[in-house]
């Protein structure tokens, strides 16, 4: 009785050295940085100058009197509302597509999933290209049909549609292929109970698929929202956050706050306050999900 | 047998050791502490090679007083060096030399980033380069870094799109714009709708990059020199509001997006090798043009004139040039070999493989293509003493570029209240730079 209690304190003390180098990891990579930022975000910082003065709560005064943070605020919350939700119900519709066992749905799964592994610098440029109004490919289509050109990237209206639809599309194979593990995990006897007792698809679908794969719905919906709060490499690449600022979303505007107008210590403390938006966010969906299932 | 063996490896590796603390000792006692040098620099293979003669040439001079001088380069891209350099600064690592872009000298130099090297160049050496190149070096007076190239603007054009259009190429004088300027009517000539579907499939302008670099001439050519358009700034250097939204700066805004949706002659958004690719007939652009026609295009045709203007003929000068930081613990070797590097001896390589516009006087002047009068280059010369300026004079110039971005986007996207969007951003421009208030006392 005594070896095995002490073979238990072994295995746990080995267990926790294995779990050393990557929790150092966190803590010298993640939180330490984020602990630095915290306190940074209490002075007047540039990276050039260094630090000018401590400045207290200053600095988070200061952002919600300013409505440049509040218009980016109000950008990136319509860029969610255009990108969690297409990406999530997208996700359900190719998983449960790709699930069937067809033949060729393993190509189709590869193909949607090659954007996934690509540069989205590269992508970015690429679909500036295509959608360009002038000379692109997508508006060449449409003028063969007989209909009008558009400035995707050129217009104050279109613009954010547009770079939340090709974020859609950049990003949308690895949600895919977290459902697609998901629909392999439910257990094929529910199924089989359930059309026994006669039940319709669309109940089958609502009352045994969803809820089985609760936990992956919540996983994409919880990455896709991240996603949408750090959207930066297609603002940067594509449209500068212009027209007149219709896609200056927050992260955008807090690169160009940090490095382009060396106001460092105001960027970081825009950077604290996103990141306590996103824990309740997190927090929000977790426990809708949670409460639903 | 095993135990033998492994004696017999240890005895191997213990004289190896030995033998290579022997010939470190030996180097020591030859000559003088091997020093690395790194420079942050930008992507780009072409003056990578230039580079690599450089300090091989750098390392021979005066009797290989440098020989024991290492060079190390840190490569970004365009968009990423200043923040690179920015990163650098912040995080004390040990560059030594980075190369700063000719308007951002002064921001580096207000936040003590880069040394003062005026006492390290006589005012005979300074005569090396443009007067351009020097203004565009020097902060408060002070003189902070040698350029490594200069650039300047022409209009090029596709020669045939000109003889087919009926426009005289022999004709090299810039063309004026606004509604009833030669410029309108030629690119109008040169724009070619086939179908009659209000989208050419030939612009007679080109659009490129919305940075203050080319697009910020054009309120500035609105303006008589010395006027307030003409500045864009204040003198103080961080007023923008009555320079940037002059009254004649608007209405040179206004055009070039009639330019656009108006006469259709010009493309909204930016297209890549518009010209070479047949879809404009002009480009406005560096003499690298020519670099990309030799290396991509070279059965096109092309030529290059005076570039358009509204009141003031203008193109904006200035490329990169060398900064040593002030963090730098190697400043002697790091000094002397920015000296190497920019003087006509270095410059020359990054001429041979670069072909880019040299900032050095006497080097230009020897080479046949810019002092041959029907080569472009020549024209490019005669161009850049006569009307190139130094983009303007502010610490606060990527505040003001950023800014400037965001203005010419929206300007291309169409936005309709063309005088509101120059005030506003004027406005937004002035207070961005109110940080530097006093820095040119």
């Amino acid at each position: 009785m005594k070896t095995r209690i002490q073979g238990n304190k072994a295995s746990k003390y080995l267990l926790i050295l294995f779990a050393v180098p990557a929790l150092l990891n966190f803590l010298v990579f993640r939180y330490l940085p984020i602990f630095w930022a915290l306190r940074t975000s209490f002075y007047d910082y540039s990276l050039l100058a260094g630090f000018r003065g401590f400045i207290g709560l200053g600095n988070y005064v200061t952002i919600f009197q300013d409505s440049a943070f509040l218009q980016s605020m109000g950008v990136t919350l319509r860029y969610f509302l255009y990108y969690v939700p297409s990406v999530v119900i997208l996700a359900l519709i190719l998983g449960m597509f790709v699930s069937l066992p067809k033949p060729g749905v393993g190509f189709l799964r590869a193909i949607i999933f090659i954007p996934v592994v690509t540069s989205f610098v590269v992508v970015s440029i690429v679909w500036g290209m295509l959608l360009n109004k002038d000379v692109g490919m997508v508006n060449a289509i449409l003028q063969n049909f007989g209909l009008p050109r558009i400035p995707f990237l050129m217009n104050t209206k279109t613009a954010l549609p547009t770079v939340a639809l090709i974020s859609v599309w950049k990003n949308v194979g690895y949600s895919m292929i977290i459902i697609v593990a998901g629909l392999k995990g439910v257990d094929k006897s529910l199924y089989e109970s359930a059309y026994l007792d006669g039940a319709s698809s669309l109940r089958i679908y609502w009352s045994i698929t969803l809820p089985m794969i609760s936990r992956q719905l919540m996983f994409i919906t919880i990455w896709a929202t991240l996603q949408a709060f750090q959207s930066f490499v297609p603002i940067q690449t594509l449209t500068g956050g212009g027209p007149n600022k219709a896609t200056n979303v927050i992260v955008y505007h807090i690169y160009n706050i940090g490095f382009n107008f060396g106001r460092m210590g105001y960027a970081i403390s825009m950077s604290i306050v996103l990141l306590v938006i996103l824990l309740l966010v997190s927090i929000i969906q977790m426990k809708m999900f949670k409460r639903d299932y | 047998m095993k135990r033998s063996l492994l004696c017999l490896l240890m005895i191997v590796l213990a004289v190896s050791l030995f033998a290579q603390g022997g010939s470190e000792a030996k180097s020591s006692t030859q000559g003088p502490k091997p020093v690395t040098i790194r420079v942050l620099k930008i992507d780009d293979p072409l003056e990578a090679m230039a580079f690599r003669d450089i300090v091989a040439e750098f390392r021979t001079i005066e009797n290989g007083k440098y020989a024991h001088v290492n060079v190390e380069f840190d490569v970004k891209p365009f968009a990423e060096l200043f923040p690179a350099i920015t990163r650098a600064v912040a995080t004390k690592s040990d560059v030594d030399i980075a190369m700063v872009d000719g308007p951002n000298v002064r921001h580096f130099a207000f936040n003590k980033v880069i040394k003062d090297l005026s006492a390290h160049f006589s005012a005979e050496e300074l005569k090396t380069w443009a007067p351009q190149s020097i203004v565009e070096g020097s902060y408060a007076g002070k003189f902070y870094g040698p350029p490594l190239v200069q650039s300047a603007q022409l209009l090029w054009y596709n020669v045939d799109m000109f003889e087919q259009a009926g426009i005289d190429t022999s004709n090299k004088d810039g063309w004026k714009l606004g509604p009833n300027g030669d410029a309108l009517a030629n690119f109008q000539k040169l724009t070619i709708d086939k179908d009659g579907d209000g989208t050419p499939e030939v612009f007679g302008a080109n659009t490129d990059g919305p940075w203050d670099y080319f697009y910020g001439v054009v309120g500035r050519s609105a303006g008589e020199k010395g006027s307030n358009a003409y500045k864009l700034v204040a003198d103080d250097g961080i007023t923008f509001t009555g320079y940037f939204d002059a009254p004649e700066a608007i209405e040179a805004y206004q055009f070039q997006q009639d330019m656009v949706y108006k006469y259709k002659v010009k493309s909204a958004q930016e297209i890549t090798n518009q010209m070479f690719a047949g879809l404009s007939a002009t480009h406005f652009y560096q003499d690298m043009m020519i670099g990309t026609q030799k290396d991509l295009f070279p059965d096109f045709n092309m030529d290059a004139m005076e570039p358009t203007y509204w009141t003031t003929p203008i193109c904006h000068t200035g490329s990169w040039h060398y900064g040593i930081l002030e963090s730098t613990k190697n400043f002697d070797e790091a000094l002397a070999f920015v000296k190497f590097a920019a003087s006509d001896a270095g410059a020359k390589y990054v001429w041979k493989y670069k072909n880019q516009f040299p900032a050095n006087v006497n080097l230009y002047n020897t080479i046949d293509e810019f002092v041959d009068p029907e080569n472009p280059r020549h024209l490019l010369v005669q161009y850049f003493q006569k009307a190139g300026v130094p983009r303007i004079a502010t610490p606060a110039y990527t505040e003001y570029n950023t800014l400037f971005t965001e203005f010419w986007r929206s300007l291309m996207a169409g936005e309709k209240d063309v005088a509101g969007l120059a005030k506003k951003y004027a406005a937004e421009m002035t207070k961005s730079a109110q940080q530097y208030k006093g820095w040119n006392k």
